[in-house]
């Protein structure tokens, strides 16, 4: 049940809350920044994306922390953890399961397959061939697999985590656009600064591997589930919504854009969007909160070429003005 | 429906206000094409019906191509425009097949033109609005140079207005330039000006130099019945020597007809002559005895007959009115055109006599032109140009103005051919010669400075020339002393006497047009019947000038007045209904024209823009000297008003504000709202409506003033304001903060300040890329 989230601040104008998971926030972004040095704004939207129910795609190239960021927050919220590594002979039932006989008991038993984690790290996703790409179709989508005519259901705290490289093209297969439709965003890791590098190094100083540094929990998947019930209630005005609406309709509309904003793209841009705006510790969405996330949310979704899309993301926005009333 | 387009500067603007004003150009356009096509005769609705039709036709296929337009619409255009350009064409061929009166050539391609533009403009709702502009300014031209209708101007100058600021929205959608482009508008209104004035004081419109660009259905030399207006065309040519337009310079005909005369339009005006008892019967000589080479051809030698011209008959039907006209005048109006002039009164009639003083020989200038005598140079204004052409005036006498200083005829270069029989009167010096019909006498006429003439009389007094004062009787003599006394006698300035006269018999007197002049009582006149014709007015004034002690003279001629210009032809025709009487003084050895008929003005002192301009800096100056003391403060104020004009305005808006502020507390974050943003263009520093307040004055409110708080509480405010669902903010905690921030706000520290490097659209550019800063570049292996 919500709860009363919002207490006065010390402010003397006693307009801005604070919510009473802020703590847990905090120590999640702070778990996230210390697996990933000089990199806030992308562990910004990792935070969002996880409160907004979203799966992330990570694409970048190698060695520059998709992983460890993958498993910093899979560690992080708890729960059950496993990792695919995509190659092109993995099949569709090395994911969601497959039964399988068993002498003893003269039946047929049903061997789940990583899907039933509650965090999923798809590592190098690019890799496996599309048929196996599409047995993650249902999953993300509907949290629930069919396996021998049978639906099973997966964890309600079900994430995606998927990984890929954008330079390598032997043996990869690009994802269909069915499917990029069905992760919140994507993200560009980058390198780090130099002195987050220097920190990086030091960090590691005396450690016997290269690995993430596991830890224990900092939220377990039902104060999550609560939290994104509570950021599913953050607040967007009519002049937002329509402002989403304009900008949807202006992505539908451009020629250099091959695939207009679905409807499900437009309730995920709002989804985190609100993510977003909670975690500025507002429980309003205001325009700023659609711009910030946008790159991330229509990058995924809109078919435009890599090298052309900031480009057409700034005409874009530049197409709609702000509401102020 | 909202409709907005993008600019290069990633600003958004409403497209609305460019569509309307590309609707209304076109309509106008359309409206000025159908001008053109119709008859100078035509009443206006003749075109607002072809308007109209063409808008309604135009709409309803509009409406009803609208759902086929999307899909073909480049291809639907072609094929509609194609069609509208042929129609007339395929019109015009048409009723030539079926023998109807066809339209000229141009007129036709101006129908073709037309129908692009509604096809364009309207049909297409707006494709291709450079073209349709284009288009537009075309049809402007040719209405401009080939309609004479005075609603033409002021509709050209409209629509140079409309494309002005569609051109300047159109612009402003391309690139970031200010909205309203003061450098073109400057432009267009000195290039209307410089049209105005060449459609005003240039020869018409067959000679402008534009005119000739434009394609014409005159000037072949054949006969055609689809000429308009063009010269030279067989037939036409006789019609064309009687309208003023047409030049004589091609060789137009020299009319020859019966007109009357100018003793005939007298003799009309003011009845026959006085002929003495016992004169107005004659006897002819007998062939034999007269000698010379004027000999009167008669067959009934000593058989008397009368001297009294018989009135003309009239034919039965009626005549040609066009043929009664004189002459026309372009220029300046009102103009005495003198053409006799007599300085003796014997009681009762004037008669001329040879001048006594040696009238100054004509002098020939440079291209033909002759100079005349000029007022005393303080008397003078600037001068002023008029062309008078000759239309069925028939007579030895030139019409030219009383106050010419130098005219030309044509390309005559010998003064014995003209003779002055009194100064100013310019005849040809063969009994026999005539001027021609169709021959234009160019003049530049001096304007007398009346208001100088005190000042010139003060320095140089009037000398009573014994010529001019001739006594006249003695009755008569003593009405005029005893009108002079009594007008004048109160006055010391010999002007002021001048102008109390002719101010008593402008003011006191009635002027009958139609009243005989001949027999009149000039005694009976003033003290009795208070009118008469402008003959009694000008005797009666000359005489009293005479008993003021000014030379002066009667003179008579045609006046050229201002009532009858016709601006179809921008001239004043001249008609035997314009003879005019009035009396004439002599300062500094010029006959000035003095007007004391009612109803009849004189030339007023021209000035030009020029010496007006430099009169008003002589002005200006000598009253800044003499005052020097009290505007030098009120410089110094508005120099102060002009360097604070931003903090002025700015300071009164705030007022208004705090005031809306106290009547409307709950309106007020709104009213903040738009005051930041008014402050931030007037600082230079507009927001560009993609980018949240926040953001732009995190980006160019940045100050070491300090602030930031000030600025952060109001945003917050603000943003909840707009976006918070859940909140009511009270005034009591808006209201202080909105206060806070005004203050904080100022427009100096909102003054745009851009990085050095960057320009104004690279810094917005900058600004967004860290907006969308998620977004790295794929590197390359």
């Amino acid at each position: 049940m919500m709860q009363s989230t919002l207490v006065a601040s010390s402010s003397p104008y006693p307009v801005v809350g604070t919510c009473v998971h802020q703590p847990v926030i905090d120590e999640l972004r702070a778990r996230l920044r210390s697996a990933l040095r000089g990199k806030d704004d992308v562990v910004e939207m990792v935070l969002a994306c996880l409160l907004a129910r979203g799966h992330l795609l990570f694409e970048d190239l190698p060695g520059l922390g998709k992983t460890t960021l993958a498993k910093a927050l899979a560690f992080a919220v708890g729960g059950q953890f496993a990792r695919v590594q995509c190659t092109p002979d993995l099949l569709p039932g090395d994911i969601t399961g497959f039964s399988i006989y068993n002498q003893r008991s003269q039946e047929f038993e049903f061997l789940p397959g990583p899907v039933f984690a509650d965090v999923l790290l798809v590592d190098e996703i690019n890799r496996a061939t599309p048929r196996t790409q599409s047995a993650l179709f249902e999953a993300m989508a509907e949290r629930q697999v069919t396996v021998d005519n049978q639906c099973r259901g997966l964890s309600p705290s079900f994430l995606v985590l998927a990984t890929q490289n954008p330079i390598e093209h032997h043996g990869t297969y690009p994802l269909p656009e069915a499917q990029l439709d069905r992760f919140a965003a994507k993200l560009r890791i980058g390198y780090p600064d130099r002195h987050s590098e220097i920190d990086i190094l030091g960090d590691h100083i005396g450690e016997d591997s290269d690995g993430p540094r596991l830890s224990t929990p900092v939220i377990d998947l039902g104060k999550l589930e609560e939290l994104r019930r509570h950021v599913a209630t953050v607040a967007v005005s009519e002049a937002v919504r329509g402002y989403l609406v304009d900008l949807a309709k202006v992505t539908r509309e451009r020629p250099e854009v091959t695939l207009g904003l679905s409807p499900r793209g437009l309730l995920t841009w709002q989804r985190v969007a609100q993510a977003h705006a909670h975690l500025q510790r507002r429980d309003f969405v205001t325009p700023d909160d659609v711009q910030d996330v946008a790159a991330a949310v229509l990058e995924v979704r809109l078919g435009v070429a890599g090298d052309r899309f900031e480009d057409v993301l700034k005409q874009i926005l530049e197409q709609v003005p702000i509401p102020t009333e | 429906m909202t409709v907005t387009t993008q600019d290069s500067f990633g600003r958004e603007f409403d497209e609305r206000p460019r569509q309307r004003l590309f609707t209304a150009l076109v309509a106008l356009a359309i409206f000025l094409a159908e001008l053109a096509r119709s008859d100078e005769r035509d009443s206006l609705w003749v075109p607002l019906t072809g308007w109209a039709v063409a808008i309604a036709i135009a709409c309803i296929l509009r409406i009803g191509l609208r759902r086929r337009w999307s899909k073909h619409h480049e291809v639907g255009l072609a094929i509609l425009t194609t069609l509208g350009a042929l129609l007339p064409l395929v019109c015009e061929s048409i009723f030539w097949a079926i023998g109807w009166p066809r339209l000229p050539l141009e007129l036709v391609a101006l129908g073709s033109l037309r129908n692009i533009l509604v096809a364009l403009g309207i049909i297409a709702g707006g494709a291709h609005p450079s073209l349709a502009v284009f288009v537009s300014l075309f049809i402007a031209i040719f209405a401009l140079t080939q309609v004479a209708h005075p609603l033409v101007l002021p509709l050209v100058g409209v629509l140079g207005l409309l494309i002005v600021t569609w051109f300047s929205l159109y612009i402003r959608g391309r690139s970031h330039r200010p909205a309203l482009p003061l450098g073109p508008i400057v432009v267009v209104a000195i290039g209307y000006m410089l049209i105005t004035w060449a459609h005003t004081s240039l020869p018409p419109l067959s000679g402008l130099a534009l005119a000739e660009l434009l394609a014409s259905s005159g000037g072949t030399g054949q006969q055609d019945d689809q000429a308009r207006a063009g010269v030279g065309d067989g037939d036409a040519i006789v019609e064309e020597s009687e309208r003023p337009e047409s030049d004589g310079g091609d060789g137009s005909k020299i009319l020859e007809s019966d007109q009357p005369s100018f003793y005939d339009a007298f003799t009309e005006a003011y009845g026959e002559p006085l002929k003495p008892k016992g004169q107005q019967r004659a006897v002819p000589l007998p062939m034999e005895l007269v000698t010379g080479h004027q000999k009167a051809r008669h067959h009934q030698a000593s058989r008397e007959f009368s001297l009294q011209r018989q009135p003309r008959r009239r034919s039965g039907t009626p005549g040609n009115r066009e043929a009664t006209v004189l002459a026309y005048v372009a220029g300046v109006t009102p103009l005495h055109l003198r053409l006799e002039a007599y300085t003796e009164f014997d009681g009762t009639a004037w008669q001329a006599r040879e001048p006594a003083d040696p009238v100054p020989a004509l002098v020939i200038e440079e291209e033909h032109r002759f100079q005349c005598r000029r007022p005393p140079e303080a008397l003078r204004a600037d001068m002023v140009v008029h062309a008078i052409k000759i239309g069925s005036y028939n007579d030895r006498v030139l019409p030219i103005p009383a106050l010419a200083a130098e005219f030309r005829v044509g390309v005559v270069n010998r003064v014995d051919l003209f003779h002055q029989p009194a100064s100013g009167v310019i005849q040809i010096a063969d009994p026999a010669g005539r001027i021609s019909g169709g021959e234009i006498i160019e003049t530049n006429s001096d304007t007398v400075d009346y208001s100088s003439v005190p000042a010139y009389l003060e320095q140089y007094p009037q000398q009573p020339s014994a010529s001019h004062s001739r006594p006249v009787g003695e009755g008569l003599r003593a009405t005029l002393r005893s009108l002079a006394h009594e007008w004048c006698g109160h006055l010391n300035s010999d002007w002021d006497k001048i102008l109390a006269v002719t101010q008593h018999l402008r003011n006191g007197y009635v002027h009958e047009h139609a009243a005989a002049a001949s027999g009149g009582d000039i005694v009976q006149f003033l003290r009795g019947t208070r009118s008469g014709p402008d003959y009694m007015f000008a005797t009666t004034a000359a005489l009293l000038y005479r008993e003021l002690g000014f030379a002066s003279r009667l003179a008579m001629g045609y006046y050229a007045a201002p009532d009858n210009y016709d601006p179809w032809s921008r001239t004043t025709p001249i008609t035997t209904g314009d003879v005019h009487t009035w009396p004439e003084i002599l300062i500094g050895g010029v006959w000035i024209p003095m007007e004391p008929t009612p109803g009849y003005e004189l030339l007023p002192p021209h000035r030009s823009w020029a010496t007006r301009f430099k009169s008003l800096l002589t002005a200006f100056f000598a009253t800044c000297a003499d005052r020097w003391s009290s505007l030098a403060p009120l410089t110094l104020f508005a120099c102060f008003v002009w360097a604070s004009r931003a903090w002025l305005l700015d300071q009164l808006v705030t007022t208004i504000w705090r005031i809306e502020g106290r009547i409307r507390p709950d309106r007020v974050m709104g009213r903040t709202l738009w005051l930041i943003d008014w402050r931030l263009r007037l600082a230079g520093a507009e927001r560009p409506r993609q980018l949240s307040l926040r953001r732009w004055l995190r980006h160019c409110a940045s100050s070491p003033h300090g602030g930031e708080e000030a600025i952060e509480r109001f945003l917050e405010l603000l943003d909840i304001h707009c976006y918070g669902l859940r909140r009511t903010l009270h005034p009591q905690i808006v209201v202080p903060v909105c206060h806070g921030i005004i203050e904080t706000l100022t427009t100096s520290r909102l003054r745009y300040r851009p990085h050095a490097s960057l320009t104004r659209q690279q810094d917005w550019r900058d600004l967004f890329e860290r907006i969308t800063k998620l977004r790295r570049k794929p590197l390359t292996a």
